[in-house]
């Protein structure tokens, strides 16, 4: 079953340039890794994938919805993870997940206790490029929209999502291709 | 019930990350209450109006700083409807708001120079002028100039016609309506 459809996607970025079109097909449990052709599109491409963008032309679908009509309906489904590490701002690891968890409707306790298992898998990673991973994986999301993701961490990624489908962009082949091999060796 | 965890969870991760410009926003505002203790109840009035404006844009544009860019992904990857997501900056930036003028009256009623009326007006006045210029974030120039307009407006409307508080405050209630749905549809669209 397709989780993910992107239809000749494009979105129109301040200044006038147009990121995209983007055309690609996800499904449920698989992983695809995307080269764009810049760092600007890659982001613009994970943003529409996970429904924080709205496409200016083409078509997004996540599960059964449009990310133009339904973007909460969308953002339940997929999360996303930024290429930039989190920034120091909460208190503690437990306070970060309760803060994601209420945003997204989920038992705190349920979500923390899910999050230090993630941890756990996540462990040879430094927390700043982990904590937000295993942030997007506690709500139990069925998409994992990954923006940039380094290489190294393909393996680690891949064995925290377990079932969840994996979308990554990247800015350029090498990147993609090296994502895509380390993360197809698990 | 997820709707307001959600909202609490934004205004209180804001509220906390912005604590000292909340204790400052309270600080200036004291000090020019201090300053104004002695005056007549108009110019009272008048401080608490300007101060409040002030403190309202101040906390309007805290929401637009690129200060907490982690927060504002996070809010945007949320699935929070638009107008729960205005409701949530609304709260921060009124909390932001009443912090500065709460904090201005209680020093004048310190010195015996506290005005109810005066006081729910102000608050009310503070209250639209931050919601209004949330609105100014992702709009053009001349719609902020609209918006400066319309503040001052408010803050002389308010000033002139005190004495007909039931007047100010609906017409506050009014222009905070309006700006709280037109955010909300800006950032649904977004």
């Amino acid at each position: 079953m397709t989780l993910l459809e992107l239809r000749e996607a494009a979105c129109t970025l301040p200044g006038g340039r147009i990121a995209g079109p983007f055309s690609a097909t996800l499904a449920e449990g698989d992983r695809l890794a995307v080269a764009a052709e810049s760092v600007e599109d890659a982001q613009v491409l994970a943003m529409l994938a996970c429904g924080m963008l709205t496409a200016s032309s083409g078509t997004v679908y996540v599960g059964a919805f449009d990310a133009r009509i339904q973007p909460v309906q969308v953002k339940r489904i997929a999360a996303f993870v930024p290429h930039e590490p989190l920034q120091a701002g909460f208190a503690s690891f437990a306070r970060y997940i309760e803060y994601r968890a209420d945003l997204w409707g989920v038992p705190r306790a349920q979500a923390i206790v899910r999050a230090r298992s993630l941890l756990e898998q996540l462990a040879g990673m430094h927390e700043a490029f982990s904590f937000p991973i295993a942030g997007a994986l506690c709500v139990g999301p069925r998409l994992l929209v990954l923006d940039r993701p380094l290489p190294a961490h393909a393996n680690a990624i891949v064995a925290a999502a377990g079932a969840c489908a994996i979308f990554s962009t990247h800015a350029g082949e090498n990147e993609a291709t090296a994502f895509f091999t380390e993360a197809a060796a698990v | 019930m997820k709707s307001s965890t959600a909202t609490a969870a934004i205004v209180g991760e804001r509220l906390r990350r912005e604590r000292a410009a909340i204790f400052m926003t309270a600080l200036l505002c004291a000090a020019a209450a201090f300053l104004q203790r002695f005056d007549e109840p108009f110019g009272q009035l008048a401080g608490a109006l300007i101060f409040g404006t002030f403190a309202a844009c101040g906390a309007a544009m805290l929401l637009r700083s690129r200060r907490q860019r982690d927060l504002a992904m996070y809010e945007i990857a949320a699935p929070v409807y638009g107008r729960e997501l205005a409701r949530a900056h609304a709260l921060f930036a009124c909390a932001i708001t009443s912090a500065g003028l709460i904090a201005y009256w209680i020093v004048l009623a310190a010195y015996g120079s506290f005005n109810a009326v005066s006081a729910a007006t102000t608050l009310a006045c503070g209250f639209a002028t931050a919601l209004s210029c949330m609105n100014a974030r992702r709009a053009g120039m001349p719609v902020r100039v609209l918006i400066t307009a319309l503040i001052i407006a408010l803050c002389v409307m308010t000033f002139a016609l005190t004495a007909r508080w039931p007047l100010v405050l609906a017409v506050c209630a009014a222009a905070a309506f309006v700006a709280l749905r037109q955010y909300g549809e800006v950032l649904a669209r977004a």
